[in-house]
């Protein structure tokens, strides 16, 4: 439904400096002296057109998340100009908003939020319920979940939305690994299909498949963009050998 | 327009199934709102109509109409502690209105599901009350359902961001509502005390319900606290929102 128009997203010089968000972020070193600034990204440009999907590598506390979560307007910037079009939404996890939801209420609700009409949602929803494959319980609340239950539901909703942009943080990990392999086919039809796919992960497979291009981050900066061999091969020699050192 | 019209639809949709899911399992369902409002209702009339010298055909409406009001008031408020404390806001981005919209009409179908005992409280208690009197709750709806969006909101973030004010706020309702006129007749005030009524905007906000279901106008006094009581709170919920709004992911 998202083809044939142009979607984007440009981030120019964007900063995210968390000391301005909260007090009880404010760091205090040695000397118990508050420093105020925690400086998260750092200058960060990109520009992502329809049809590029792009991977983010980087070690654990570069900034990925965040970075996502900035782009999903979850956060939002310090300094610097952002702009966006398209619809776009993230899989960072668990995104229920009320326990005490039917898992298909749920589904339904949210996809309406998401901007799909009751007609797409009835054509779809036996789809998505043989997706997530959790029996009676998606008639159940989710209270009455597990957490792979929840990831599942999760994941099919904001798979199934099919939005314009689609981020998804530490690639797809929800569900066990039965769920991965009987979902792989649909998965990879709908990620390939989506306008712009943004996605970090430290799977090099998962993002050598999908992302013809990536960037690595470290410390809130993007050090290295390119081809998304060229980075994974740079991060493993560089960033990776030096992390091992220290 | 589209998507306003969306988020409501939904909005709506969930405070409605909540409210199903909360009664399942349960023989009389719902309808236990309902009951818990008629036991309250008799235990405070059996005591404070004696107390008060009240006729029970006057005091039964009068306490009815007041815990009408103030259920709405007061489940609104203790709601709003609780209502963005929820992991889910760190993993996306809901639209402005869809928590504070959930929380009111959650609160609002309540306050409907309530309203069946004021038939019963007219065929069985006191008819008289009924007359064209009763059109004036329809100025009271859209203030109560405004007043409840800011509230929502100002509170929810106020209460996510300092985890202490939230409960706070919960026994602080508790206290307001013995020293507001709900279940007790503002006319038993003398001297100093009558500011107890007078200067609490939350016995105006209850008495612009309460007057047209008891069948009398409610007066220019309500009217104006009411007012400018959701003037107050809607610059409150504006100056949390562009102070606050964005950071909230940061603070679950």
């Amino acid at each position: 439904m998202n083809k044939n128009k142009d979607f984007f997203i440009k981030l120019s010089k964007v900063d995210l400096d968390i000391s301005n968000f909260n007090h009880e972020y404010r760091l205090i070193n040695s000397k118990k002296k508050i420093k105020k600034h925690q400086k998260i990204l750092n200058n960060i440009s990109l520009e992502i057109k329809n049809g590029e999907k792009l991977g983010i590598i980087g070690p654990n506390g570069a900034g990925k998340s965040t970075l996502l979560r900035l782009i999903a307007e979850i956060y939002k910037p310090t300094s610097g100009s952002y702009e966006k079009k398209g619809t776009c939404i993230g899989f960072f996890g668990n995104i229920f908003y009320d326990e005490y939801l039917l898992g298909i209420e749920f589904i339904k609700n949210s996809l309406m939020l998401f901007g799909h009409s009751k007609k797409q949602i009835d054509h779809e929803i036996n789809n998505i319920i043989d997706f997530i494959d959790i029996g009676d319980y998606i008639y159940k609340t989710f209270h009455t979940y597990s957490e792979g239950m929840k990831a599942r539901v999760s994941l099919a909703t904001v798979i199934f939305a099919k939005p314009s942009i689609l981020l998804i943080d530490e690639g797809i990990g929800a569900g066990d690994r039965f769920f991965i392999e009987k979902t792989r086919k649909i998965i990879d039809k709908i990620l390939f299909e989506t306008p712009i796919l943004i996605m970090s992960s430290h799977d090099e497979d998962l993002l050598s498949k999908f992302c013809k291009k990536s960037i690595l981050m470290n410390n809130g900066e993007i050090v290295k963009s390119g081809e998304t061999s060229e980075i994974l091969d740079y991060y493993k020699s560089e960033i990776f050998k030096d992390k091992l050192s220290n | 327009m589209k998507f306003t019209k969306t988020l409501i639809y939904v909005s709506w949709r969930i405070a409605y199934s909540e409210i199903l899911i909360k009664y399942r399992r349960s023989i009389f369902g719902p309808a236990w709102i309902s009951i818990n409002m008629l036991i309250t209702i008799f235990a405070l009339s059996a005591v404070f109509s004696n107390l008060f010298n009240m006729e029970i055909a006057n005091y039964v409406p009068f306490v009815f109409c007041g815990l009408l009001a103030w259920g709405f008031i007061s489940l609104t408020i203790n709601d709003s502690v609780q209502l963005y404390i929820n992991g889910a806001i760190k993993n996306f981005n809901f639209p402005v209105l869809f928590f504070p919209l959930k929380n009111t009409f959650k609160n609002l179908i309540i306050f409907l599901h309530n309203s069946i005992i004021y038939i019963i409280i007219l065929i069985a208690v006191n008819q008289n009350i009924l007359n064209l009197n009763i059109l004036y709750i329809f100025i009271a709806f859209p203030i109560y359902i405004l007043n409840s969006i800011f509230i929502s909101f100002s509170i929810g973030l106020i209460s996510l961001r300092f985890r202490d004010i939230g409960q706070i706020i919960v026994n602080a309702v508790f206290l307001i509502f013995l020293v507001t006129p709900v279940f007790w007749d503002p006319s038993i005030l003398s001297g100093k005390k009558i500011i107890l009524a007078e200067w609490n905007p939350l016995y105006h906000i209850i008495e612009i319900m309460r007057q047209p279901l008891l069948g009398k106008v409610p007066s220019f006094n309500n009217y104006l606290f009411s007012i400018v009581a959701t003037i107050i709170n809607a610059f409150l919920a504006f100056f949390i929102f562009k102070k606050n709004f964005n950071n909230k992911a940061f603070w679950i």
